[in-house]
């Protein structure tokens, strides 16, 4: 055993130690300077771990074993890139004499980071759970920390949807465990982790909670939180195997239409936040189609990376985007790069997406090649009005820029480093050059539409707040009786009724149809 | 009779005598008292991890005694009854530490340790009775040793809550005595027996009679093990001092009831008898019902003691579906449960109790800002509440795992669902409160503050101490569940016993 293999555990526990100093008022002062620094621990495991080697702690849980392989290794290296950064951000806006809000947020920032780190060392079922739901847990306590009416209800939306994913989870983990059911198992833990990811119809609670708190926290769960699941769904997902159903027409349709309503609701937000947390569901739609084909697991894997890094940029930039003209110029490149524009990084995973895409059996492989460039439409139309939105911002003095320009720049050249270093990633650049049209339309179509309807002034409705007592069964009137969607008048177009459904949909009656109806059909798929 | 018939004797006595000792006491001599409580429970402990470490090496003990021609009375320490015994030894000496701080300087307190000491007795009478006759003895003795503690603070409500209990304990061992008579004069006396239970030689043409037979003896355990719809008397009894709520739901009295419903099954019938008449589907349907049932009236309680009330009613029936389920992975969910839900309620009941003793507060509505003013009642409430939850890695959820595995490999992947859904209702009774208690200001001032609780501590320390040891033993009993001398370890290690490969 290799002395570097002790960073593994040291990565998780330290955080959790800095939070229980945080709680005393003695320790308090001394433990907040030191939160941002404890996920150096996990950037030194990425590196220095070694291939093979195994931390085995038979006595922990049902026995577990920590290890690294190149997966894991990336994905722990970005998270905790991230986590730096995150940590580095919200440093100096905390202040030292933290109020019980901001003590809570210290608090639950470090827990939710023990739990996405671990979660990536971890090739076994259980101790992966056991990371995921610390994390998931510590994400609520994030999002409600603040106590504000908005906060509060989105956390209560997020709770809910994250405590059905973590049964759904568990359940397919104990079907694999004993053996059966693999069909069932699979599309339960799709959507277990893949709530986390947005997936249709459990995308609800995203932007909603990405509003609800600080940047800092946002790009860290925008990032590593969002990653652990993605790493779950790589792990332990069975993409392949005999005795499994083809699930390949249930990931690309589910993708897509998960990719475009993302796409289309995140143009309806005021909150460039809430429009990011939209932008998230969009882009992981576009990754989930990339679950349809085994192989092409490594093309995912740079578009998670990618797309963590360049969200978490993105979000603090929403801070750093109004200390003035230069950090707000740089925040183009990301948005570019999200929307896939060659050179940027963000066009070597959607090549390699692109490319794999033609490898599925028709008619999914004609369907993503006609749908695939045009979530890059989409991206362009968003990203424009999530600019316009932070532009409009009024400018903010002693909001930092260095983590925003680190990331920024992670995101903008991170890809090209993987793409020289990591082997399975070496024939992206190329495909990027074979793909450079259906790259380049897309944006420009996008960019296109968007100042013009910016020119003729289109208005586009906006998506209401989640009604603080939708989720109580004592809410009101209006909450538990929503609007019916058909009795709008006809005129009300598309964008009327996105914007009726996805309001309907926050209530605690419509979530409940909502679990019981996916519960239902994975029941007859059970039987099928 | 060689000096293996001693350990068994000794453990009854070890808080037999102090308990006669202390009804003789006066109330005033407060020290002495202490000190035999607490002498009592130190010995039984240590007689219990004596026992520990002879019967992993392989020993067995028992003592034998005529008590009729043709009818013996029978102690025996077994895999399974160490479980039993290690459980309510180790929460007794943390409830006698809590019962003293709880009581200080209130009246009738000899009574009270003297029949807290007899109950204990009787549960681990309980737990090491080798057949159905010394079971039965000892489980009479502990709904005699429980009424007076239930009754103890001689309010209506008490007195109404006692007559309830006793009217359903009566009527239960009335049950329990006609379906072991039954069963006796079938069979004839035996002793428990694992591997395939005690009933191998009975004739098969009998099958109609071993069938009532077996809801008879269910049904008189049931009573204690409060399955629907004989649970009745358990959520009013909520109204007894916090310690006596302790060892209702985790240390002695539900306990017992799910211990003689798995003893039936394992060591009198045996798991191939019991499924072979059919009786497991329908039992393990019940508990399902129990379970869901259980946490649905608990998601409508305000009053913090019945919603963990009713909780108790949902979770003790986990251990009756692991022993329905019948099968070997099954089975160790529904033992290591016996000891986790132990851990898990005492720790629950004791931070209500906390919350009642310092501050006042009874309802869940009153609990705002309660995680501020005592964060390590509440700290330790959170990681209980987690644990019924099934969240990792608290022991819930090893039991939880092993529970679901188990259904699925038993083919009664129903019950899985069962499990899922009575985690989702226990996640929707026990958030809310989290939530409360850490997340929401406080603006009112506390419904009954006592100052004299109130020191460098947000309470006494012997009422914070048991609350923090129990919750740290619950996410110990989880977090380390792959040590052989874990809750886990030993259910396998008994598992292995009942299902020899």
């Amino acid at each position: 055993m290799t002395p570097a293999l002790l960073l593994l555990p040291v990565m998780v526990l330290a955080p959790v130690a800095v939070a229980a100093l945080v709680l005393p008022a003695r320790t308090r002062r001394a433990a907040t300077a030191l939160a941002p620094w404890t996920p150096l621990a996990a950037l030194a495991a990425a590196v220095l771990v070694p291939d093979g080697a195994t931390l085995r702690l038979p006595a922990v849980l049902l026995g577990t074993t920590l290890a690294l392989d190149t997966m894991g290794r990336l994905f722990l290296g970005v998270s905790a890139l991230v986590w730096l950064a995150a940590g580095a951000h919200r440093r100096p806006a905390g202040g030292w004499v933290a109020g019980a809000a901001e003590v809570r947020r210290t608090v639950f920032f470090l827990l939710s980071q023990a739990g996405s780190l671990g979660a990536l060392a971890t090739m076994e079922p259980v101790p992966f759970y056991l990371f995921f739901a610390v994390a998931t847990v510590a994400a609520y306590g994030m999002i409600a920390a603040g106590a504000t009416l908005a906060g509060r209800a989105a956390g209560r939306l997020y709770l809910a949807i994250a405590l059905f994913g973590e049964l759904l989870a568990l359940a397919a983990f104990m079907l694999f465990a004993a053996g059966q059911a693999p069909g069932l198992a699979a599309v339960l833990l799709l959507f277990g982790l893949g709530n986390k990811l947005g997936l249709l119809p459990l995308h609800l609670a995203l932007a909603p909670a990405y509003a609800a708190m600080p940047a800092a926290a946002t790009a860290a769960f925008a990032g590593p939180v969002l990653n652990a699941a993605v790493y779950g769904l790589l792990r332990f997902l069975p993409l392949a195997g005999p005795a499994l159903p083809d699930l390949t027409g249930l990931l690309v349709v589910l993708g897509l239409a998960t990719a475009f309503t993302g796409g289309l609701l995140a143009l309806l937000q005021d909150d460039p936040k809430a429009l990011l947390g939209y932008s998230t569901v969009s882009q992981m739609g576009i990754l989930t189609t990339g679950l349809a084909a085994a192989p092409l697991a490594p093309a995912v894997i740079l578009f998670a990376l990618l797309h963590a890094v360049t969200k978490a940029a993105l979000v603090l930039g929403t801070d750093a985007g109004r200390r003035g003209p230069v950090p707000l110029a740089v925040l183009v490149l990301p948005a570019l790069s999200l929307a896939a524009l060659p050179p940027a990084g963000g066009a070597l995973a959607k090549a390699w997406l692109e490319e794999g895409a033609s490898a599925l059996p028709e008619p999914w492989a004609g369907v993503l090649h006609v749908g695939l460039p045009l979530t890059s439409t989409a991206t362009a139309l968003y990203m424009a009005r999530f600019l316009w939105l932070v532009a409009r911002k009024a400018p903010a003095r002693g909001v930092p820029v260095a983590p925003f320009l680190a990331l920024a720049a992670t995101a903008l050249a991170g890809p090209w480093i993987v793409a020289v270093a990591w082997r399975a990633a070496a024939d992206a650049p190329a495909m990027m050059m074979a793909h450079a049209w259906t790259l380049v339309w897309p944006v420009v179509l996008g960019t296109v539409l968007a100042v013009a309807g910016w020119r003729a002034g289109v208005s586009l409705p906006r998506l209401p707040d989640v009604d603080p007592d939708a989720l109580r069964p004592s809410g009101s009137t209006a909450a538990r009786f929503p609007p019916a969607i058909g009795r709008r008048p006809r005129r009300a177009g598309l964008w009327a009724r996105v914007v009726a459904v996805e309001a309907r949909l926050r209530t605690q009656r419509m979530l409940g149809l909502v679990f019981f109806a996916m519960l239902a059909l994975m029941a007859v798929l059970a039987h099928a | 009779m060689n000096w293996t018939g001693l350990p068994p004797v000794l453990i009854v006595l070890s808080s037999l005598l102090p308990g006669i000792a202390i009804f003789f006491l006066a109330e005033e001599r407060t020290r002495l008292r202490v000190a035999l409580n607490l002498g009592g429970a130190v010995l039984k402990m240590a007689l219990t991890i004596l026992m520990l470490w002879g019967v992993w090496r392989g020993q067995r003990f028992e003592f034998t005694f005529a008590l009729l021609p043709g009818a013996d009375f029978v102690l025996r320490i077994d895999a399974l009854a160490l479980l039993f015994v290690t459980l309510s030894s180790t929460l007794w000496l943390v409830t006698t530490v809590y019962a003293i701080g709880y009581l200080e300087d209130s009246p009738n307190r000899s009574r009270f340790f003297g029949f807290f000491s007899l109950c204990v007795t009787a549960t681990v009478g309980i737990a090491q009775a080798g057949n159905l006759l010394t079971l039965f003895l000892f489980y009479e003795l502990l709904t005699l040793s429980t009424y007076p503690l239930v009754v103890h603070r001689g309010t209506d409500a008490a007195l109404d809550a006692g007559r309830v209990y006793l009217a359903y304990a009566v009527t239960a061992g009335a049950v329990l005595l006609a379906g072991i008579a039954w069963l006796y004069a079938l069979a004839g006396p035996f002793d428990f027996a694992a591997e395939g239970g005690a009933l191998a030689h009975v004739e098969r043409e009998h099958r109609t009679a071993l069938t009532a037979i077996f809801v008879l003896l269910v049904g008189g355990f049931g009573v204690k093990a409060a399955l629907v719809p004989l649970h009745g008397w358990l959520p009013r009894a909520m109204v007894a001092p916090a310690p006596v709520s302790a060892l209702l739901h985790a240390v002695a009295v539900v306990k017992a009831g799910a211990f003689g419903i798995v003893r039936v099954v394992y060591d009198v019938y045996g798991q191939t008898l019991a499924v072979d008449l059919g009786v497991t589907t329908p039992l393990a349907a019940l508990a399902a019902a129990t379970i869901l049932y259980g946490s649905l009236q608990a998601l409508r309680q305000d009053d913090l003691k019945r919603r963990l009330a009713y909780s108790t009613v949902s979770q003790l029936s986990y251990i009756v579906l692991g022993t329905a389920l019948a099968g070997p992975v099954a089975t160790i969910g529904g033992l290591v449960h016996l000891v986790h839900q132990g851990l898990m309620k005492i720790t629950l009941f004791f931070c209500a109790g906390n919350l009642a003793e310092t501050l006042g507060v009874h309802k869940i509505s009153e609990m705002d800002g309660a995680g501020r003013r005592m964060p390590w009642t509440m700290t330790a409430f959170t990681v209980a509440a987690l644990g019924m939850m099934g969240a990792p890695p608290v022991a819930g959820f090893v039991s939880e795992w092993y529970l679901g595995v188990g259904a699925l490999a038993a083919g009664q992947g129903w019950a899985l669902a069962v499990l899922l859904v009575s985690s989702a209702l226990n996640a929707s009774y026990f958030l809310p409160i989290l939530h409360r208690a850490w997340f929401v200001e406080r603006t009112a001032p506390w419904p009954h503050e006592e100052p004299a609780r109130s020191g460098r501590l947000e309470t006494s320390l012997s009422l914070l101490g048991p609350a923090v040891l129990t919750a740290a033993l619950s996410l110990g009993a989880g977090l380390l569940a792959g040590l052989d001398g874990s809750p886990l370890g030993w259910s396998r290690f008994i598992a292995a016993q009942e299902f020899p490969l």
